[in-house]
């Protein structure tokens, strides 16, 4: 699950945090810290870490951690 | 007609029975019909019109969305849908303040033109509704919902009477699926929801409007109190707005709840919010939650890559955007900004503040630290009403230049004058006791949240349960304001 | 379903006892509307007011003459013999007679009872949004009950919640204060007077012979504005009709026969109540002196000097000036003599959150210009700032002086001129813009 341990990793940096450790079913009210203003941090270092790019129609319909890694996972193996 | 009204009372039961007696299929329409009954009574005859235009267009642009192939089609639906809304809420609410500031824009470059005043139109309850639409219209472009097609059910989802008038404001996913569950009669709903009512209506008649008796002969006359008097008439105003609000709310939840449709809760003790993001979540919730997932979210992912600047501009606009929804006037667009400018200022100096508690060695898990947060934020809120409150811009200023006089002033506070009005030290004391007794009350009360309180409550022994009704209703008889204006110009 | 009705409908039942019980509590306890938390204004002054003349009308003492009647007639001066329990419009005649009957029957002493009413009072056939506060709540009671004729009591019922208001609870729950009667219409009509007030001052005046008191009843100092529209609408024929017609002549014939008429200026902008304390002292004692004064055993009320000029200057033996002004009065007039060129007067203090007219009638000898200094707080001196320039030729100048200033404090002082000569004060007023 190496995704997963990466993003993982950006999680622990965005939220500076070392001890995180998100699963798929987790939700913004299951991380300290993710909220709102937080969020857009957590999208901007996603993408510039896995070089790309989120349209305005998906960021607003991630519900969890499952749905982010979905997407990063398509994104790059396309 | 208002929930604290006698009509609404006989109205309620009446409404009640004939859902009750009628068969599944048909109670959507004793819903429906009730609602367009209560909006009527407020002889307002075109916002019934407005209201049908809204649940039909909504209605048409929705399904038209779902049927759409190309996105570029999806996005233009979209976008005209909302503007159709977001037209007829201009013209019914903004229209006189458009014109105002065009005419007052126009002398300013000497235009030649004459644009005549509009008279203000009543808007009660379009703005909720108008936000309920967008954001049905959103969730089935962002394909989080799929359109209602009967259209009764929706007509019933916009129209539905407790949360017509004040909100609070709907998703189509949380409140549809309830409006057409079959109804199977519950005591404890029907018990629960006369409770909360019979509590919403104190907090509003009992508390609000003392707070209102207070807080009125100020604020409508504000170069004869002095600084004490305004910043006092301040906080109480604060207490004001929550009381009313939060009572309105309960009433519209308890009524729902009578008919086995949960609503969502408004108000989360926001005076105990350690920040302004957090006064925002425990205050008027369904709004906040609104603005924040169709104004706040994607103008922030829009304009993430300028960083802070970009959260910052987004806060700006969407608690503009909040402050202009509240009201035409510029008062309501100053409060909305300044919230807006607390959190953006809030989220440059987030780091600064880590490093100044880690200097200052501050434990920012303390006890000691929050309530220095929850005092802080509770006064920059205050802060934020007297715009909100006051009548004009000018007035704010003067209220706040006297306030701040005051603190230089040895000689500001006197007592006995702080409240202007015609009866004795005694009687004004006596009022603000009671009420500060009944308002201190209801915090505690609702420490832990309502549902929370009102399962201690029926959990209780039968003995403890009917004393607490029984007070509950003498306060509202004995202690409820009522609208006496007219006797005040009684003598002949 | 049936369960939760049954507790419903106990609760309610319940809480309606508990609500009679704590009310009749307070009830026993009510004094004054200041003491009192529960907020409903209009209504507690109603209450109150009711109250507060029947327990007068029950300790009269040694009085020999008593004033009922309206809100008008309430600055009319009591003093060792006369009680004065005027009430307000909206008591009707009906609860005039529950006062009457409490005084007669508390008091040994009462050989007079004056009903000072303006001629709408008459009119009062219990309809209004009135009623409720300032008659119903107080005189409507179980012991007053006897008082009241059958149609009184069915006019009462005519409002739907009107089977609470024997209760208790009904003098003390703000609900109830919003009960109006506005539409409690009645079909027959007469001329003017109401069929209420027809029954009961019947009733009062054959209470009084029965003990032998006099009953009159008298109209208070009159506008010249509101008799002017008496007249032209009839007014004084109109209570002729119906007094002949129904058998009051005895009572009201009179009552248009010999009105007190006194200028405008002595009320306020409803042209029926005084305007101030002036006002009050000066109709007092019209009044006083026109019914009141054959009741031998008081001194004369002191007595006002109403001489226009005075209006403003009254309370000033002394005008303090210049060494070259001399001050005269001669007959109503005020003369300022100068032989300098800056006479001055300082005029009693003068204090005023509103904007003021001055209206100066002046007779001067030269040509020159009038000036009105005045100081505003926290001012030591006069100013040219803060004055008021008028010019002023020989002969009479009727002057009417703006004073545009917020919180106008201290004397006034006045410049009759900026030339040695001769003004005549004939007319000096001071009213609100």
């Amino acid at each position: 699950m190496e995704l997963l341990d990466k993003l993982n990793h950006i999680f622990s940096e965005v939220f500076d945090d070392d001890d995180i450790k998100i699963a798929p079913y987790m939700t913004a009210n299951d991380v300290d810290g993710w909220d709102s203003l937080s969020h857009v941090n957590l999208i901007v270092a996603i993408e510039s870490k896995f070089k790309i790019a989120f349209s305005q129609k998906e960021l607003l319909t991630f519900k969890d951690v499952g749905g982010l890694l979905n997407s990063i996972r398509n994104k790059i193996t396309d | 007609m208002l929930f604290n009204s006698l009509k609404y009372f006989m109205f309620l039961p009446l409404v009640y029975l004939l859902f009750y007696l009628v068969g599944d299929r048909a109670r959507w329409c004793v819903l429906l019909a009730a609602s367009l009954l209560f909006y009527a009574t407020l002889n307002v005859p075109y916002l019934l019109v407005v209201l049908v235009l809204v649940t039909i267009t909504t209605y048409g642009f929705g399904i038209w969305l779902d049927k759409a192939d190309s996105p570029k089609a999806k996005c233009i639906l979209l976008w005209s849908g909302i503007a159709a809304n977001v037209l007829i809420l201009v013209i019914m609410k903004y229209l006189p303040f458009l014109s105002e500031n065009l005419k007052y824009l126009s002398t300013l470059i000497s235009l030649k033109t004459q644009i005549q005043p509009v008279k203000a139109l009543v808007s009660i309850g379009v703005s909720y509704y108008v936000l309920q639409a967008v954001s049905y219209l959103s969730d089935i472009y962002l394909e989080i919902e799929k359109p209602e097609r009967h259209f009764g059910s929706f007509a019933l989802y916009m129209a539905f009477f407790p949360k017509l008038l004040q909100g609070p404001i709907e998703r189509s996913g949380y409140l549809l699926p309830q409006l057409k569950k079959p109804y199977v009669f519950s005591y404890d709903n029907m018990r629960s929801g006369m409770i909360l009512f019979a509590w919403g209506l104190m907090k509003k008649v009992v508390i609000a409007d003392r707070f209102a008796l207070m807080v009125n002969p100020v604020y409508d006359n504000v170069h004869a109190c002095n600084g004490v008097q305004l910043l006092l008439a301040t906080y109480f105003f604060a207490l004001q707005i929550y009381f009313d609000f939060s009572g309105y709310t309960d009433m519209a939840l308890g009524t729902a709840k009578m008919f086995n449709i949960n609503l969502t809760n408004n108000f989360n003790n926001p005076y105990f919010a350690t920040s302004i993001a957090d006064f925002w979540r425990r205050w008027h919730i369904s709004f906040s939650r609104w603005i924040l997932d169709y104004i706040f979210k994607p103008l922030q992912m829009q304009w993430r890559y300028w960083k802070n600047w970009g959260i910052a501009a987004a806060l700006l606009v969407t608690f503009g955007v909040s402050g202009l929804w509240h009201g035409a006037s510029w008062g309501y667009m100053v409060w909305g900004v300044l919230h807006g400018a607390y959190m953006a200022i809030a989220v440059f100096c987030k780091p600064i503040q880590k490093r100044i508690l880690a200097t200052l060695n501050v434990n920012h898990k303390s006890v000691t630290y929050k309530i220095f947060n929850i005092i802080v934020v509770f006064n920059l809120v205050c802060f934020a009403w007297i715009f909100f409150r006051s009548k004009s811009i000018q007035d704010s200023y003067y209220i706040i230049a006297s306030i701040f006089r005051s603190f230089t002033n040895a000689n500001a506070f006197v007592f006995g004058d702080f409240i202007t009005y015609d009866y004795s030290l005694i009687h004004q004391s006596l009022l603000l006791c009671t009420t500060l007794a009944y308002a201190i009350t209801v915090f505690v009360v609702e420490s832990n949240g309502v549902g929370f309180a009102m399962n201690k409550l029926l959990a209780q022994n039968t003995l403890k349960r009917q004393s607490v009704y029984m007070i509950l209703l003498l306060s509202l008889l004995f202690l409820g304001i009522v609208d006496n204006t007219k006797f005040l110009y009684l003598q002949y | 379903m049936g369960k939760l009705i049954g507790k419903i409908v106990t609760l309610i039942l319940v809480t309606f006892v508990v609500c009679n019980i704590l009310s009749m509590y307070l009830v026993s306890r009510y004094r004054e509307p200041s003491n009192s938390i529960f907020w409903s204004k209009g209504s507690e002054e109603g209450y109150s007011l009711g109250l507060e003349a029947i327990n007068k009308a029950k300790n009269s003492g040694s009085a020999e003459v008593a004033v009922i009647g309206d809100s008008v007639a309430r600055y009319i001066k009591e003093d060792s013999g006369t009680i004065n329990l005027a009430t307000n419009f909206w008591v009707s005649m009906a609860g005039q007679y529950v006062l009457v009957n409490n005084l007669i029957e508390h008091s040994k002493n009462i050989k007079k009872v004056y009903l000072f009413v303006i001629p709408e009072s008459l009119r009062n056939d219990l309809a209004g949004f009135g009623i409720y506060n300032y008659f119903v709540k107080p005189f409507y009671t179980y012991e007053n009950l006897s008082y009241f004729s059958s149609d009184t009591i069915h006019r009462v019922r005519g409002n739907p919640f009107s089977i609470f208001y024997l209760m208790p609870m009904s003098k003390i729950l703000p609900i109830f204060s919003v009960s109006d009667y506005s539409n409690n219409v009645r079909t027959i009509k007469s001329e003017y007077v109401s069929p209420t007030s027809m029954y009961y001052l019947r009733k009062m005046k054959e209470l009084c012979i029965a003990h032998n008191v006099q009953f009159v009843v008298l109209p208070c100092p009159i506008s010249k504005t509101r008799m002017g529209e008496y007249c032209s609408d009839n007014v004084q024929s109109k209570i002729g009709a119906d007094s002949s017609k129904y058998q009051l002549n005895d009572i009201i014939q009179d009552y248009f026969k010999d009105p007190v008429v006194v200028e405008d200026r002595y009320f306020g902008p409803d042209l029926r109540h005084c305007k101030d304390d002036v006002s009050i002292l000066y109709l007092s004692n019209i009044v006083y002196d026109k019914y009141l004064s054959d009741h031998s055993r008081h001194p004369k009320a002191q007595s006002l000097p109403i001489s226009p000029v005075t209006n403003l200057l009254k309370a000033y033996a002394k005008y303090i000036t210049d060494d070259c002004t001399r001050i005269l009065k001669v007959g109503a007039n005020i003369i300022v003599d100068s032989q300098g060129d800056d006479p001055r007067i300082l005029l009693p203090y003068f204090m005023h959150s509103k904007d003021v007219m001055l209206k100066v009638l002046i007779n001067s000898s030269c040509d020159t210009f009038s000036q009105f200094y005045y100081k505003t707080d926290g001012a030591d001196e006069y100013s040219e700032i803060n004055s008021v320039k008028c010019p002023i030729v020989k002969g009479n100048n009727l002057l009417s002086i703006p004073i545009k200033a917020k919180n106008t404090v201290g004397q006034l002082r006045f410049d009759p001129g900026a030339k040695q000569g001769k003004y005549t004060l004939k007319l000096f007023e001071a009213s609100d813009m």
